[in-house]
C-alpha cells in the first residue's frame, strides 16, 4: 500500500466507523452531496462528449451523477476493492454500466497514459492524500491540453480553537486542512493555469443544520443517545454553534477550486 | 424482472410547430445523455427529435431561476385569434416588450452571403421611402414609449441612399440609443462616409458583422474574402472613437473554434465595447450549406456556444456567462472589466456565492430585493455603452465591491450569445418571452424577429402563413392573458 493511501485509510478510519458519524453524517461523508457533484461537473466544463476521471471516487456515486445527469464517460479510480465493487454494482443496477468504468489504482500512480481525459475531478479528498503534489502532477498528466481540473475541499485558514478540538470538531472541519492560498499553491506547483476558487460554505452550514437536526432527535431518546454518543463527546450543540461561528469567521471553509492545463 | 423504463427523463410538455410544414404540433422536453431534446409530432411529417441544449444543469438554470417579471408593450398591435404564432404581433398573448427594434431600411446589400435569415442581395434593389420608415419608427415609439435600442438594419442599411437622413429622422424621436448594423464596408472604404458617421456620436453604435479571421471561413459565410475590410473599418472606428460591438455568426464546423480568438481581439480594440455571438438561424437563404442545411449536423445550440467560450476564453468561468433574465434560455450573457491589471470578469469582483449561489433554489440576491434589481438591470439587452456603465458602477456600488479604479465605459466589455429561435427548437414557452423585435415594413406591426424570418417576411405571410391560418382552426376568440379574470387571486378560498 502506498503512503497515499494510507493517510486516506487511516483518516476515514478514525471517523466513519463510529456508528456517530454514520449516524449523524450518513453513509457518504462528502458536503453539498449531489447538488455540489453537479455544480463541480458544470463549473469544470464537464459536457456529453467528455472523458472524465474521479479520482478517489469510493462507491462512485458522483460517477453515476455525472454520467446520468451529464452524459459523459467516467472512469472512476479508488484505492479501496470493496468500493470498487460497490461501485461496479451499483452502476449497473443504475444501468450505467456502459457509461462507466472503475479502475483500482493509487492517485499518486494513475494508470492512464498522458493526455487521457478531458476533466479530472476530486471530491472531498485532495487534502486527506499526504503527496497532493504528486497527486496533482499526476491529474496534469493524464488531462489533454486545455482539459480542467475541479476539486471540492476542506481549507483551514486559521488556527482550530481549542473547544472544536474534541471528536466532532475534528470530524467536521479535518485538521490538516491546506489554506486556500494552499490550494491556489498547489494548483500553480502543478502547472495548473487559470486557477478559480470558490468558497461554497452553504455546503457545512447545511451539514451542521443536518447534524443539528438528527441532535435533536437523539436528544428526545435518551437510551439510543447513550448507546450511540461516545463518552468524549462533550456537548455536541456548543461544538456545532462553535464551528458555525468558526467558518463565518473565514477560518475554515468548504471550497471548489478549477484550473486549466495549459 | 426489471421494470420498463423511459429511455429519457421527462421535464415538460410543450408547443412546437413541424419543421417542414410550420404547422402547430405537440411536443415534450425530455433529458437523456445529458442533453435537453425536444421530441415532437407532426400529423403529416411524421416525429422529429431536436437537441434544445447540451447542458441540462445550465438549461434548467436558465428555465427556473433566472427568471424576472417582464415588461409589456404600451398596446399591442394585433389580436390573438389563430394562436401563437400565427397572430404576430405584438399579440396581446406576447410576454415581453422589445428591448431591441430592427428597423431594416433596404433589402439592398452589397455582399450576397450564402446564408442570410432575410434573403438580401445586389439583385435586389428596395430601398424603403422616406415615409415608410418614418411610419416604422413612429410605430416603434408608439408601441415603447421610449424605445431602449432601434437598430437600422437591413440588407445593408448603410447603401440606402438616404441613410444620412434615416439616421437624423431617427434621432428626432425618443428613444435610449441608435444602433446600425452593417458590414463595416463603407466604413472601410469611404473615410468621409465614416467622418460623416462619427457625427452621430454619441449616441450611435456600431454592429459591426465579424465572423473569422480566416478567408476560407469568410467565403462559406460572406461569399468573399472580408479580412482587409475588418481592419480598415476597425482602424477607423478606433480612429473616430465610435463604440463598436463585433457581431460574429457562428455555424458549426466552420468558425466555432475562433469564439475565444475574437474576443481577445475586442479586449484589445479601442473602440470594441463586446462581442455578440448569434448561432446561424435556420431561416431565410441557406445555400451557404452545400448539402443542404442538416438539423443534426448542422444546428447549434446557445449551450454549445456557451461551452465553446469557456474553453477558448479561459479567463470567464462558467459563473461568468449566464442567462439573461428577460429571456434566458436563448441569451447569455457576460461581463469583464477591462483594468490595469487585465481583464476581469464581473464575477471577480462581488462575491463569488452572489452568483454561484444562484444556481440555488434560493437565491442569495432575493435576501436583498435591491441588489436584485440592479442585477436584473446589468444583466439585460437594452443596453447602451453609456447605460451599461452605469448600470455597472451601480451594482457594484450596491455590493459594496468598487474597484480601486474608477469604471468608464473603457473598461466594460460584454460577450453576449444570442440564439434565435428556428423552427426546429420552436418552443412556445420560449418564443413568447423573446424581446428582438423587427419593425414589419407596414408600419403597423412589430413582429419577434424569430418568428418574422419563419413566417412573416416578404412572400412567406402570403404563401407560408396564411394557408395555416386557413386551416381548420378553432377560433380563440382573445388572448390567454386577460386584465381581469372571474375568480381574481385575492378572491381564493
Amino acid at each position: 500500500m502506498s503512503a497515499s493511501s494510507q493517510v486516506l485509510s487511516r483518516c476515514c478510519a478514525g471517523f466513519y466507523e463510529l456508528p456517530v458519524v454514520e449516524y449523524l453524517l450518513g453513509q457518504s461523508f462528502h458536503p453539498g452531496g449531489p447538488k455540489l457533484t453537479r455544480q463541480l461537473a458544470s463549473t469544470s466544463l464537464v459536457s456529453p462528449n467528455s472523458s472524465v476521471l474521479d479520482v478517489a471516487c469510493g462507491n462512485g456515486a458522483s460517477a453515476r451523477i455525472i454520467a446520468a445527469d451529464f452524459g459523459a464517460m467516467v472512469t472512476g479510480c479508488d484505492y479501496s476493492a470493496i468500493n470498487l465493487e460497490r461501485a461496479v454494482a451499483a452502476s449497473r443496477t443504475a444501468r450505467l454500466e456502459t457509461k462507466t468504468q472503475f479502475v483500482r489504482s493509487d492517485a499518486g500512480r494513475l494508470p492512464f497514459a498522458s493526455g487521457t481525459f478531458d476533466v479530472s475531478l476530486c471530491e472531498c479528498s485532495l487534502c486527506l492524500f499526504d503527496n497532493m503534489d504528486s497527486v496533482l502532477e499526476q491529474v496534469h498528466r493524464v488531462l489533454k491540453p486545455g482539459g480542467r481540473i475541479g476539486i471540492s475541499d476542506f481549507f483551514l485558514d486559521a488556527p482550530v480553537p481549542e473547544s472544536l478540538d474534541g471528536l466532532l470538531g475534528r470530524v467536521l472541519c479535518v485538521a490538516g486542512a491546506p489554506s486556500m492560498a494552499g490550494y491556489r499553491d498547489a494548483f500553480v506547483r502543478a502547472r495548473f493555469e487559470y486557477v478559480r476558487i470558490r468558497s461554497v460554505n452553504w455546503t457545512l452550514t447545511d451539514m451542521i443544520q443536518r447534524v443539528r437536526r438528527r441532535l435533536n432527535v437523539l436528544a428526545t431518546t435518551p437510551a439510543a443517545a447513550t448507546a450511540i454518543l461516545p463518552a468524549d463527546w462533550g456537548d455536541p450543540a456548543r461544538v456545532l454553534t462553535d464551528l458555525e461561528a468558526f467558518i463565518a469567521s473565514g477560518g475554515a471553509g468548504y471550497l471548489i477550486a478549477t484550473a486549466r492545463r495549459a | 424482472m426489471a421494470a420498463k423504463q423511459r429511455p429519457y427523463q421527462y421535464y415538460d410538455s410543450t408547443i412546437s410547430i413541424c419543421s417542414t410544414c410550420l404547422a402547430r404540433v405537440d411536443a415534450k422536453i425530455v433529458f437523456q445523455d445529458g442533453c435537453v431534446w425536444m421530441l415532437k409530432r407532426c400529423p403529416a411529417h411524421g416525429p422529429e427529435r431536436v437537441l434544445m441544449a447540451d447542458d441540462i444543469a445550465y438549461y434548467k438554470l436558465a428555465r427556473e431561476t433566472f427568471i424576472k417579471t417582464p415588461e409589456q408593450v404600451i398596446a399591442p398591435n394585433t389580436p390573438v385569434r389563430y394562436g401563437c404564432p400565427y397572430d404576430c404581433g405584438i399579440c396581446p398573448d406576447h410576454e415581453q416588450h422589445g428591448c431591441t427594434l430592427l428597423i431594416e431600411i433596404t433589402d439592398n446589400c452589397n455582399l450576397r452571403c450564402p446564408t442570410c435569415y432575410a434573403g438580401s442581395g445586389p439583385e435586389r434593389q428596395t430601398h424603403r421611402s422616406l415615409e415608410q420608415i418614418e411610419r416604422m419608427l413612429d410605430r416603434a415609439v408608439a408601441n415603447e414609449g421610449e424605445p431602449s435600442i432601434i437598430q437600422i438594419s437591413g440588407g445593408e442599411p448603410t447603401v440606402h441612399p438616404q441613410f444620412f437622413e434615416i439616421l437624423e429622422l431617427a434621432r428626432e424621436r425618443p428613444m435610449g440609443h441608435l444602433m446600425v448594423n452593417t458590414n463595416g464596408i463603407r466604413i472601410a472604404n469611404e473615410p468621409d462616409f465614416a467622418k460623416r458617421l462619427a457625427e452621430f456620436t454619441p449616441g450611435l453604435e456600431i454592429y459591426l458583422q465579424f465572423d473569422s479571421f480566416r478567408a476560407d471561413v469568410l467565403k462559406s459565410l460572406r461569399g468573399t474574402d472580408l479580412r482587409n475590410a475588418h481592419k480598415r473599418a476597425i482602424d477607423r472606428l478606433n480612429e473616430l472613437g465610435i463604440h463598436t460591438t463585433l457581431v460574429a455568426t457562428i455555424r458549426r464546423g466552420l468558425n466555432d473554434d475562433e469564439m475565444g480568438e475574437i474576443i481577445e481581439y475586442g479586449t484589445k480594440q479601442p473602440c470594441v465595447r463586446g462581442v455578440s455571438f448569434q448561432p446561424v438561424q435556420a431561416a431565410g437563404r441557406l445555400e451557404g450549406y452545400e448539402s443542404g442545411y442538416d438539423v443534426g449536423r448542422d444546428r447549434l445550440t446557445l449551450t454549445e456556444i456557451r461551452r465553446r467560450i469557456l474553453e477558448q476564453c479561459p479567463v470567464f468561468a462558467p459563473e461568468d456567462l449566464i442567462p439573461v433574465p428577460c429571456h434566458p434560455d436563448h441569451l447569455a450573457m457576460a461581463y469583464a472589466l477591462k483594468l490595469d491589471s487585465g481583464l476581469v470578469p464581473l464575477t471577480g469582483l462581488v462575491d463569488p456565492e452572489f452568483l454561484i449561489e444562484a444556481g440555488r433554489a434560493t437565491i442569495t440576491y432575493e435576501r436583498e430585493p435591491a441588489i436584485r434589481e440592479y442585477f436584473l438591470n446589468l444583466f439585460s439587452t437594452h443596453h447602451s455603452v453609456t447605460s451599461q456603465t452605469d448600470a455597472m458602477s451601480d451594482f457594484l456600488a450596491k455590493l459594496g465591491r468598487s474597484p480601486a479604479q474608477k469604471i468608464g465605459y473603457e473598461n466594460i466589455f460584454r460577450v453576449l450569445i444570442v440564439e434565435f429561435i428556428d423552427a426546429h427548437g420552436f418552443d412556445l414557452r420560449s418564443i413568447r418571452k423573446t424581446c428582438v423585435h423587427i419593425v414589419h415594413p407596414d408600419g403597423k406591426r412589430v413582429i419577434p424577429f424569430d418568428t418574422y424570418n419563419l413566417l412573416y417576411r416578404d412572400g412567406l405571410e402570403s404563401q407560408v402563413l396564411e394557408p395555416l391560418r386557413k386551416r381548420d382552426f378553432v377560433p380563440l376568440n382573445g388572448p390567454i392573458s386577460l386584465a381581469r379574470y372571474a375568480n381574481p387571486p385575492s378572491a381564493l378560498p
